[in-house]
Order: C-alpha cells, then sequence, then structure tokens
C-alpha cells in the first residue's frame, strides 16, 4: 500500500468513526423527528425507527393544540426569550467592564459576594424571590425574568465576559484614551467590537437555558395564554390520561428546531468564545 | 381471628350495598338540581388544575356553560401539567398567592394542612350542599375531611385495582374473581412461568410494588398503619418490616413479577410503556382505578376485568382501601367565598356539569353523576367495578408520614435493595426501620 492510499484509508476511516459517533449524538433526535409520526402502539410496541405512514396529522393537530395553538407559545417564547437574552449581554458586559477595567473600593469584597452568588442554587432562592416579585407585583408576567437581567443577575456570564476582557490588552484602552475617548467610548466602540465571540456564547447560552427552562417559567407564569414552549409541551402529559405521544413528539421537534438552527448559525462565536474566555485572563 | 371474620362480615355487607351501582351506600336523593342564586359583586375567580387534554376540555366547557349562567362570575382556568404542580402550589400557598379553587392530590393535601390548617376553608362553614354525596365517603381525611370540616372535596372514586386479562387468566387456570391470599400471587407466578416463559403474572415496577403491595400487606400484617401519628411513633417493628420485605423478595426470586433491572426503564406511572404490557405478556396490573384507562387503552383488543385484592390469610385489617384522586379546596385567600361555592356547586352538583365532566376525573363520587355517566355510555363497567371493590375493604387510610414522598422514598429504596439483591430482607428491614424513624423526629 502506497503512502497516498494510506493516507486516504485513514481518511475514510477516521470519517467513519465521525459519522458514526455523530450518529448515535443525533440519533434521539431522528428518533423523535420519526416518532412524531408514529401512534402510541407503534412508538412503544415496535423498535422499527422509520414509522409505518407518513402523516402530518400529528404535527396538525399538536400545532392547533387543544385550547391555544403553538404559534401563541412561540411568541411568547420569543418575547420573553429575547429580551432576557438582550438585557442579560448588556447589563453583565457593563458590570464586567467595571471589574475588569477600573479600580474601586471594595472592589475584591464585591468580587467575592459576585462569584459566591455563582454557588447559590436556584432551589434556595427562588422562594424568597418568589415573594420578593409578588410584593412587586409582577407574578404573571415576564418581569421576574427582564428585571433580574437588566440588573447583572447572571454572575457566571459576568465572570465569563471578565475573563475574556482581561485577555484584551489594555493598550489598546490606553491609546483610546490618548486620543480623546471618555470611558464609556473605550467600552463601546473599543472593546465590544472585540469581545464579540464572548457576548456571542454569552448570548447562545442565555437564550438555551431560558428557552428550555421549565421551573422558573411555572412558578412565575400562571395564565396559560402567557405560558412558553417548554410549560406548552408537558401540557397534555398526565398519568391519568391516555397521552398522544406522536403529538406531543411532534411539537417537541418544532420545538429544538430553533436551538438547533441557532447553534449551526452561530457556532464560530460558540466554540471561540468558551475557548477564549476560559483560557485567557 | 374473630376480629377478621367481623371485618370480613362487614366488608361483604358493604359489597352487597356497594355492588348494583352504589343504590345503598351512596343514596342520593332524586330532587330537581336547583341553581344556585349569587347576587354579589362581580367576580374573577382563579381556578388550578392539572390534567391531560381530556380533562381539559371537559373542565373548560363547564366553566364556559357557567360564566353564561353566572355573567358576574368570571374563572381563569389555570390548568398545566402535574409535573410540578405541587411544588409550584406550595410556593403559592406559603406566598398568600394561590388560586382560589385549587385542585390537589389527596396524599398531599395533609401536609399542606399540618404546615398551616388556614390554607383552606371549610365548605361546611360556607354551606355547601353536600345531600349528593355519601357521608362515609365524603368524611374522610383522605377525602378532604380534617377536624371536623370539608376542607376539600372529592373529585372522584379512586383507589387500588388490580386489571386482569381475563381470557389469558382463564386460559392459564387463574381465577382473580374469587377470595384469594398474597401466597396464590407466587404460586400463579409459577403458573405463568409454565405456560410462557416469557410472560409474567403481575406487570410492576418497584413503586407500584411500594404502593400497592407494601403497604397493604404491612395493613393486614400489623392492623395499623405504619405510624401512629398522635403519638408520633413507629408502629412497625423490624421483624414486620423484614416479613414484608421477605414477601417482596419471593415476588421476585419466583418471577412473578419482571426483574428489577427489567422494570425500572418503566418506573411510576409508566407501566403503560412497557412493551410487554402493550403485547399482552403479563396476565395483569395493579393500577389505580383512575389510571386503569391508561393502562387498558396501551394494550387493546382485551377482555379486562377488574379482579379482586390479595388478603393475608389472618389479616388484621382489609388493607385495601378506596380514595379519591383529586380534591378541589377553596383557598382561604379567596377574596370572594360566595362565588366561589356557587361554582363549586355547579361543578359538583349541577347534572349538566356531571354529564359534561364525566369520567375525566375518575369514577364521579356521587351516585347521580355515576348514574348521568352510565346513561351517557361514558363510564365503562370495569372501572365502577374496580371502584365497587377496593371501596368494599374499607382498609386504613395510610398515615401522612408513610405517605408522604419522603416515606415512600424510604419504601422504594428498600424495595429496590431487595429487588436487586444487594442486600438481604433482614438488612434492609433494619436500615427501613432505622430510616422511617428518624423520619418522625
Amino acid at each position: 500500500m502506497t503512502r497516498k492510499a494510506k493516507k486516504k484509508l485513514n481518511l475514510v476511516l477516521s470519517y467513519l468513526v465521525i459519522f458514526a459517533i455523530g450518529f448515535i449524538m443525533l440519533y434521539p433526535i431522528i428518533w423523535m423527528f420519526f416518532a412524531a409520526f408514529k401512534t402510541n402502539d407503534e412508538i412503544f410496541g415496535h423498535i422499527s425507527l422509520l414509522p409505518s405512514t407518513f402523516s402530518f396529522q400529528n404535527f396538525i393537530d399538536g400545532w392547533n393544540g387543544t385550547v391555544i395553538p403553538y404559534s401563541q407559545y412561540f411568541i411568547n417564547t420569543a418575547l420573553l426569550v429575547l429580551p432576557t437574552t438582550l438585557f442579560t449581554i448588556v447589563s453583565c458586559s457593563l458590570v464586567a467592564y467595571g471589574f475588569a477595567r477600573f479600580q474601586f473600593p471594595g472592589k475584591k469584597i464585591l468580587f467575592a459576594i459576585l462569584i459566591s452568588t455563582l454557588m447559590l442554587p436556584n432551589s434556595v432562592i427562588i422562594i424568597p424571590r418568589y415573594t420578593l416579585y409578588n410584593k412587586f407585583h409582577w407574578l404573571d408576567s415576564y418581569l421576574p425574568f427582564y428585571v433580574p437581567a437588566i440588573l447583572a443577575c447572571y454572575p457566571f456570564f459576568i465572570y465569563q465576559l471578565i475573563q475574556f476582557m482581561r485577555g484584551l490588552p489594555r493598550d489598546l484602552d490606553e491609546s483610546a484614551y490618548i486620543d480623546g475617548c471618555g470611558t464609556f467610548r473605550v467600552f463601546w466602540q473599543i472593546l465590544l467590537p472585540l469581545m464579540k465571540p464572548a457576548l456571542f456564547s454569552a448570548a447562545l447560552f442565555q437564550f438555551m437555558w431560558t428557552y428550555n427552562d421549565y421551573f422558573n417559567s411555572l412558578i412565575y407564569i400562571n395564565s396559560v395564554k402567557k405560558f412558553t414552549v417548554s410549560l406548552a409541551l408537558r401540557l397534555s402529559l398526565d398519568a391519568e390520561s391516555v397521552v398522544v405521544w406522536g403529538k406531543v413528539l411532534a411539537m417537541a421537534f418544532v420545538a429544538v428546531i430553533p436551538l438547533i438552527v441557532l447553534f449551526f448559525a452561530a457556532q464560530k462565536y460558540f466554540v471561540e468564545g468558551i475557548a477564549s474566555s476560559g483560557l485567557k485572563g | 381471628m374473630k376480629k377478621f371474620t367481623r371485618n370480613i362480615a362487614a366488608v361483604l355487607t358493604v359489597t352487597a350495598m356497594v355492588s348494583g351501582s352504589f343504590t345503598t351506600v351512596f343514596a342520593a336523593e332524586d330532587a330537581e338540581y336547583t341553581k344556585k342564586e349569587y347576587t354579589g359583586e362581580e367576580a374573577t375567580l382563579r381556578f388550578s388544575w392539572w390534567g391531560g387534554d381530556d380533562r381539559l376540555e371537559a373542565t373548560l366547557s363547564v366553566i364556559e356553560a357557567f360564566e353564561a349562567d353566572y355573567p358576574n362570575i368570571h374563572i381563569e382556568a389555570e390548568y398545566g401539567s402535574s409535573d410540578g404542580y405541587h411544588d409550584k402550589l406550595a410556593t403559592q400557598l406559603a406566598s398568600g398567592t394561590a388560586p382560589d379553587l385549587i385542585q390537589i392530590d389527596p396524599e398531599t393535601m395533609p401536609t399542606y394542612v399540618a404546615t398551616n390548617p388556614d390554607y383552606f376553608v371549610s365548605y361546611d362553614e360556607n354551606g355547601f350542599d353536600f345531600s349528593e354525596f355519601d357521608d362515609a365517603f365524603l368524611r374522610r381525611q383522605i377525602n378532604g375531611y380534617y377536624d371536623g370540616q370539608q376542607l376539600g372535596i372529592p373529585t372522584g372514586i379512586a383507589g387500588p385495582a388490580l386489571l386482569v386479562n381475563q381470557d389469558l387468566a382463564e386460559e392459564i387456570g387463574i381465577d382473580f374473581t374469587a377470595d384469594y391470599s398474597w401466597d396464590d400471587l407466587i404460586e400463579w407466578g409459577r403458573l405463568v412461568r409454565e405456560y410462557d416463559s416469557e410472560m409474567y403474572l403481575l406487570c410492576a415496577n418497584k413503586s407500584y410494588i411500594a404502593t400497592f403491595v407494601f403497604y397493604n400487606y404491612a395493613k393486614q400484617l400489623m392492623g395499623t398503619t405504619l405510624y401512629d401519628v398522635e403519638n408520633g411513633v413507629l408502629n412497625i417493628t423490624e421483624e414486620q418490616m423484614e416479613e414484608c420485605l421477605n414477601y417482596i423478595q419471593a415476588l421476585y426470586e419466583n418471577e412473578v413479577v419482571a426483574p428489577a433491572s427489567y422494570s425500572a426503564a418503566y418506573d411510576g406511572d409508566n407501566l403503560q410503556s412497557d412493551p410487554n404490557w402493550i403485547n399482552g405478556k403479563y396476565v395483569c396490573t395493579f393500577a389505580h382505578v383512575s389510571t386503569m384507562n391508561v393502562m387498558m387503552s396501551a394494550c387493546e383488543g382485551v377482555k379486562w376485568i377488574a379482579g379482586n385484592l390479595p388478603m393475608m390469610d389472618g389479616a388484621l385489617d382489609a388493607g385495601w382501601t378506596a380514595n379519591c384522586p383529586q380534591i378541589i379546596a377553596v383557598s382561604s385567600t379567596c377574596e370572594n367565598v360566595d362565588a366561589a361555592m356557587v361554582f363549586a356547586d355547579y361543578f359538583f352538583n349541577n347534572p349538566e356539569s356531571m354529564s359534561t365532566l364525566a369520567c375525566t376525573r375518575s369514577v364521579p363520587a356521587t351516585e347521580k353523576a355515576r348514574e348521568i355517566c352510565q346513561e351517557d355510555g361514558t363510564l365503562e363497567a370495569v372501572l365502577m367495578d374496580a371502584a365497587n371493590i377496593c371501596s368494599a375493604f374499607g382498609g386504613l387510610t395510610p398515615d401522612r408520614y408513610a405517605s408522604s414522598q419522603e416515606g415512600k422514598a424510604i419504601v422504594t429504596d428498600a424495595i429496590e435493595t431487595v429487588g436487586y439483591g444487594v442486600s438481604t430482607p433482614a438488612d434492609a428491614a433494619a436500615d427501613t426501620v432505622a430510616q422511617l424513624a428518624d423520619l418522625i423526629q
């Protein structure tokens, strides 16, 4: 075997392994897609991946919903997730700028407090938060999601952005100051464009976590007309009722499409952002 | 033995009374329904429940009809999944933001009442008309009766049931319609394995073995519930616990049930997903009356019957008991209790509502509703039989510690270790009794 042929064989083998691993990783989604065309009997009683017939009835019935159509749930999800993501990025990058570039009294203590809140599990803060939001009359609205995002209550993203910002040379800031820029202009025109990978990565994480979040949406939202997709997907699941799983899986598949599209569209920034923010600093 | 004979006699008497459409036990007056007057101010009530699509459609239809009859009262429906429902409700009750009318799991309600007895208003004090309900069924803690006050209304009759594939049972030579003991189940399990090595007698997972086998076996063995709640002590001894776990070990070792490793994939209320159940490889399964239809629809084309429930020789208590699938309570933060009472009356006592709601919350709790559902053809005979059978036993209601999530988890863990053969019943019993004793402190 020549060296060229050997190289080609290695390449083919590598691709085969990659394809096999990729297929295993994607199999749940592929299974979910085909199961969306099946009846309960087919889903649980047969191991065949492909359905006996390809009817889109489950998608149509699922989308129309029992009372409220899924279009409403998707609109609600967009109303909740998009502003929350935007507010998070704006507020967290500002706070990160403060910690990364300025000296002020109590900086170390404040940073330690900030990082310590990272360790607080959601289940510990949910009751005091709920009580507080109740007093503010914010329940059954999206304010419990917007306001913490506006006030930079996400220490994970702040930490991530601080780490990234520490990797950006201070010389850039100083040159800008010499050219007459103020502190905000340095942030806006010099640092922010360079932080694009980290901002994209933080935005993607926040988008995914808020989109998939079930518990917080469940606790803070009461009206079904304000439900998000994650709440809607569980609406028809009940031990005492016959669940038409084809319908549920059809909507579950539709629900993951935005995440898949977003991930592939922003894959470059996603990986870059995580890698650079984690290693530098 | 005398006590047991007396119990059996009582059970038989009740069975005789209950059979034939509950004609005596659930005696109800055949009076015309008179809609309650409401002259109060305009009110908006929040009503929360969980459930599937059928329950949703039926409940929304009743709400729509109610709002047409009572334009001054508006009902805001807050429905959702059972997943996280009670976590949210606990938060709401603690913060005073609970809905006005709340569907509650009867086994979770004692925890709420113990936390704050004033979370819910009394239906009795607000003049709710209970004439359609049977007092013997209604006035029990599991059905919403606490300290002499009805804090909740049971939405139906639930309880344990044995769902039997009658043709298969007959073919193998097993009779679930006669009285039988726990030991018979072991023997029949062997028969089934001899008949077909791919089949098992009983479709059950660790949660179902805990709920249906352990708790009822223990009550029949002890004559009491696991805890003496009033005196704050554990009733069950290590020896009794070991006996219960010995029996559960025998279920696994004699292949009465599928191996623990197999059923682990279908734990909780997921037995209907077991491919062997779907393909008719089990003779019977324990189920709740309210979940029987789910199990039946997963394995179609079978003649289903409600089988009798096993009884220990020399049992000190009947063990099996009927309860309800849900309770509807009115929260004490409700600003217009009068309007809530009018809605509750419309929901439970109006014949049109009874017909619309049908069996979406199990077999209806009132005789009148059952009659209406029978006429409509919405109440299946097998469900009614199952309700009759468990109602007739009249065993002790599980105490609040035993039925709590923690209590169930301790017992289920013990069953799992015995099922997998990791612990002997003796070791598991010592550990479980110690953990259960800690729970009450």
